[in-house]
């Protein structure tokens, strides 16, 4: 029983099926990423009105409404590019947290949430969102550890 | 698939993404988000009660803050126009709860 325990786990993936894993999480995030920054850029005032209520944006709400959508266009191109797809994963993990971290403060501290974000995602609920989230973040670290030699 | 193929797949699902986002959000021109600005009329069907506002205007607490209208061949509203009363088309379950503020 003890052997057993403490064996090495034989389950190791090919390099065919890692390349695969990542391949897959890589597109899923240039789909996500591409489709909520077009949707952003071309309802750029409603976005930028909805950040401008948030307590932690405020007035940098036209910095902050451009800057999103410009870095998911930048991540997706580092995505696109298979020598940098590894960094460009790790960037996107950090955008999905900070996201994430966004998300629950507000639900947390805010007691006037701001109604809704932009694009057909915006239909969700801010919990929707963070389970969302969590799943992308969950889909980049598993691509990320899919890449571990 | 070598690495060449991989970057023609990434610009190829990129381009798709952005243009299918560009199509849903350029085909809704004519569904429009109206705020209930009168409660009044207190039902979220009525036309009688709404203005346009191309930002954001809700606050929380409320039922009724806003709702999506098909304002068909209606022209483009401005800032703070009502809904017309005419060939309009009410949107279902696109109302927001909250208030007008």
């Amino acid at each position: 029983m003890e052997n057993t325990l403490n064996k090495p786990s034989n389950f190791r993936l090919n390099t065919k099926s890692r390349e695969m894993i990542m391949d897959i999480a890589v597109y899923l995030f240039i789909i996500l990423f591409m489709y909520t920054a077009a949707s952003k850029l071309f309802t750029i005032k409603s976005f930028a009105s909805t950040l401008a209520k948030s307590p932690l944006i405020g007035s940098l709400n036209m910095f902050v409404a451009w800057s999103i959508p410009l870095v998911e266009i930048a991540i997706s191109l580092v995505l696109i590019i298979p020598k940098y797809r590894k960094t460009g994963m790790r960037a996107a993990l950090l955008l999905m947290t900070i996201f994430t971290v966004y998300l629950s403060y507000m639900i947390l501290s805010s007691s006037k949430l701001p109604c809704h974000c932009g694009g057909v995602i915006s239909k969700m609920s801010w919990q929707q969102h963070i389970w969302f989230n969590i799943g992308f973040i969950l889909l980049a670290l598993t691509g990320l550890q899919s890449q571990k030699k | 698939m070598n690495r060449i193929k991989k970057a023609v797949f990434g610009v190829l699902v990129a381009g798709l993404a952005f243009g299918f986002s560009a199509f849903t959000t350029v085909k809704r021109q004519s569904i429009l988000t109206y705020y209930k600005t009168d409660m009044t009329f207190i039902n979220a069907n009525d036309p009688r009660g709404y203005k346009y506002y191309s930002d954001d205007r809700c606050e929380s607490e409320g039922n009724l803050c806003s709702a999506n209208w098909n304002i068909g061949t209606n022209p483009t509203p401005s800032e703070g126009d009502a809904l017309p009363a005419l060939g309009v088309t009410f949107i279902a379950n696109t109302i927001t709860d909250g208030h007008f503020e």
